[in-house]
Formats: structure tokens, C-alpha cells, sequence
């Protein structure tokens, strides 16, 4: 069963995020045939297959849950179509097939991970982690366009901020107490804090607004979810503190919805450069990217500070109606873990 | 391909830093092409030959990308 097969099979069971136990009879399938040695599925639901029983551990990392739009899939011209062919089944395949084939060293055990709720709220890689799952190296599959290697990934903090009014008649506004106002203000502010406009800055933007059920009313509350973006090197803290106070200053409540550390891996450490190496090593030129959104890498990042994301597929196809995956760039990807992992379980990049 | 001399045996670079110019170690198995961070000046460099000498030269620039 090559690589093409291996995505064919994920693809043709739908599984959005929630719906991950459809593809169990799949991952027992490449268990059995493709030689790992077990297949564990833990508390969260997260498929680990494993092959040898070293003390160190290579983790190859990707997720069996997609965004929901179920797509037809079909093998066409030398790509395969599918929902989830780049994002991120055509990464996982490769994993799937290359932990297969590659030669592990006898003191490593090789687990490939199909993760679930990358597309929710991450409770796959979570669960991974508070389960006190250990690992020495991390590649994450992600699509990175085959030669491309995710070393950098923003932060960030989505929060919503409240604010009460006694409201009044829009014909004498300055006798009245407009929610609306109040939230705009705190909104201004947020913006002129949170002002960059490149990756080494701070961002912000607001995504929801909510205010007002009347034309000629003054809100009596009025809700903005923002979502600060904020780059590696930046304490989220300092960020949390200068939130708070905007809120209290324009008497808005505050409530954060997630939040999500932003990490930077030297390109020195054993991971990116036994990537880099491998992707040499079959003829292609590396390429670092450091990525503005966030991934299950930010959190895996607690289990393994050695930790590179790198896969096949163009991450602009993601999430779109035409997912597609040329399968040339899924066995390019398969050889590159391969060589990776070898390089890795014999200790040779430090 | 590795670098290694006339015997077939790796070669220990020091290079210079081509945005600083401060000396960058470079691993005795490193491969043409390999990309490495000055841990001083943190720029990005490509280890490149030229005129049949090793030299750095600054990697291209860091892609930004948005995607997952």
C-alpha cells in the first residue's frame, strides 16, 4: 500500500472534527498491513501508531479530522481530490507510509499520531499532552509545499469585551448612555495599542460585533470579540495586563476565549535540521517559513522543544472547495521523513 | 553533498558571516545547500560553494505564510 492508497482510504471516510471514530477501521487497517507494531487509541480519541520500543521517541504528528464540506473524491491527472487531501490527510498519509518504511535505530520508537479536533479546538493535541505523552523529536504534518519548514508560529488571544449602557432615545444621544459607544472607544483603543502591520508585531483584529435591536434605540449592550496576534519573543502576559486595562478604562467586562503561546525552534536543533538535510539529500531546495496562524505545533511544543512542521500540499487549497494533492509532492514528502527519521534515530544531527 | 577534503574525510568550516562577519561554526558533516542561523546576529545563511570555495550567503528571505 503506497502513499496515493493510504490517502485514498483516509479520504473516503468524511470525518470533520467530532466524527473522528469513523476512520478506526481504517488506522487498524494500516496496522496490520503496513507492519506497525500497535495501534493505540488514547482517551481523546487519538490514533497512535507505533513501531519499535527504544527509550527515545520520534513523534510524526498530523490529524485525521477536517473542516466540514464533504467533497467527492477522485484520483484525477496525477492528483487526488478530496476533502482533507492538503489539510491534512495528504501530510498524514505520508506519515503514515513513510513510519512504514523508514529504518529506526534500536534505541527509538517511531509513533505517528493521527490527532483528532485540529480543526476545533485543538483537544487532540491536548489530550496528547496532559496525558504526559513524552518525545525527543516532533515533525508535524502540516502542509508546507514539500520543501517548506514551519520553525516560527505566531501567538495569540481571542477575547470579548462587553459593554452595559443605560441606553436612551437616538434623537438626544447626549442624554442618554450608549453601550455601543463605550465598546467602540475600548475597540479604538485596543487598535491603537495592538497597531502592527507585519509578522514581528503586535496585531489586532476585530472579528464579531454585536450591539443595538433598534434604529432609534441607544444600545443597552453592545459585544466585540477581538483576536490579537502577537510574534515569538513577546510575553503574553504584558499583553493580558494592557487588555485589562483598556476594559476597566472604558467599563467593559472581559472574557478571553482561548489563548495560544507563540514558539520559535532554532534551525540548529536536530529536528529542522534533519529536515532541511533530507530535503537536500532528494534534490529539493529547503525553504523556512514561519507562519502567522497557529497549529497543534504550539501546543505539541510542550511535550518537544525539537519540533519542525513540514508536509506536502499548497496550504492555500485548505479549507477550500478544490482540495487536491499532486501525489509526485506526497512521495517527495514520504522520502523526506524517511530520511529524517533515520537521520534522527541514529542521533546524527545535533 | 557533504563537504569533505582530497581523503574523503568531513572538513570543520569556520566561515565568516556575511551580515556581520563574525565566525560562524559550521557542522564538519554539513551538506551544500544547508541553512544554518548565526546564533549572534541571527541571520539566516545558506551554505553555498563559490569559485570552488565555501561561503555563506545570507538564505533567502523567510516566507510568511498564513496557511495551517
Amino acid at each position: 500500500m503506497d502513499a496515493a492508497e493510504i490517502l485514498l482510504s483516509l479520504l473516503r471516510v468524511y470525518t470533520p472534527s467530532g466524527e473522528e471514530k469513523r476512520i478506526e477501521p481504517e488506522m487498524k487497517r494500516f496496522q496490520r498491513e503496513l507492519g506497525y507494531n500497535e495501534l493505540i487509541i488514547d482517551k481523546t480519541g487519538n490514533y497512535l501508531l507505533i513501531r519499535g520500543s527504544g527509550e527515545k521517541t520520534i513523534l510524526l504528528a498530523s490529524h485525521v479530522d477536517t473542516v466540514p464540506g464533504e467533497l467527492l473524491v477522485t484520483q484525477r491527472g496525477g492528483a487526488i481530490i478530496g476533502r482533507g487531501a492538503v489539510d491534512a490527510k495528504g501530510p498524514l498519509a505520508a506519515m503514515i507510509s513513510a513510519g512504514a518504511k523508514a529504518n529506526i535505530g534500536p534505541n527509538y520508537r517511531l509513533v505517528v499520531a493521527g490527532l483528532v479536533d485540529e480543526e476545533g479546538a485543538g483537544s487532540g493535541a491536548l489530550g496528547l499532552l496532559e496525558s504526559g505523552f513524552r518525545a525527543e523529536h516532533i515533525i508535524i504534518g502540516e502542509p508546507t509545499g514539500v520543501v517548506g519548514i514551519a520553525i516560527s508560529y505566531r501567538g495569540s488571544l481571542t477575547f470579548t469585551l462587553t459593554a452595559s449602557g443605560r441606553g436612551g432615545h437616538s434623537s438626544a444621544p447626549y442624554l442618554g448612555d450608549s453601550a455601543l459607544d463605550k465598546l467602540l472607544d475600548a475597540i479604538n483603543e485596543v487598535k491603537a495599542v495592538f497597531s502592527g502591520s507585519s509578522y514581528e508585531e503586535i496585531t489586532s483584529a476585530v472579528t464579531m460585533i454585536r450591539a443595538g435591536d433598534w434604529p432609534t434605540k441607544l444600545p443597552e449592550k453592545a459585544e466585540a470579540t477581538i483576536n490579537i496576534r502577537f510574534p515569538p519573543g513577546i510575553e503574553f502576559n504584558s499583553i493580558m495586563e494592557k487588555v485589562e486595562v483598556i476594559a476597566s478604562l472604558h467599563g467593559c467586562k472581559l472574557s478571553v476565549i482561548d489563548s495560544t503561546e507563540p514558539l520559535s525552534v532554532s534551525l540548529s536543533s536536530p529536528v529542522p535540521r534533519a529536515l532541511i538535510r533530507s530535503i537536500i539529500r532528494n534534490g529539493l531546495k529547503p525553504k523556512i517559513l514561519k507562519k502567522t496562524g497557529t497549529s497543534d505545533m504550539n501546543i505539541l511544543f510542550k511535550i518537544s522543544s525539537d519540533i519542525a512542521a513540514c508536509g506536502p500540499g499548497n496550504s492555500l487549497l485548505a479549507h477550500t472547495p478544490n482540495e487536491k494533492i499532486s501525489i509526485e509532492e506526497l512521495n517527495q514528502s514520504v522520502s523526506i521523513y524517511v530520511k529524517a527519521i533515520e537521520e534522527l534515530s541514529k542521533g546524527l544531527v545535533s | 553533498m557533504q563537504i569533505e577534503n582530497r581523503s574523503g574525510e568531513p572538513v570543520v568550516p569556520k566561515l565568516k558571516c556575511p551580515v556581520c562577519e563574525g565566525s560562524v561554526d559550521i557542522p564538519d558533516d554539513a551538506l551544500e545547500g544547508e541553512l544554518f542561523e548565526h546564533q549572534e546576529c541571527g541571520a539566516q545563511l545558506e551554505l553555498v560553494i563559490e569559485n570552488g570555495q565555501l561561503v555563506l550567503k545570507l538564505a533567502e528571505e523567510v516566507a510568511e505564510d498564513w496557511g495551517e
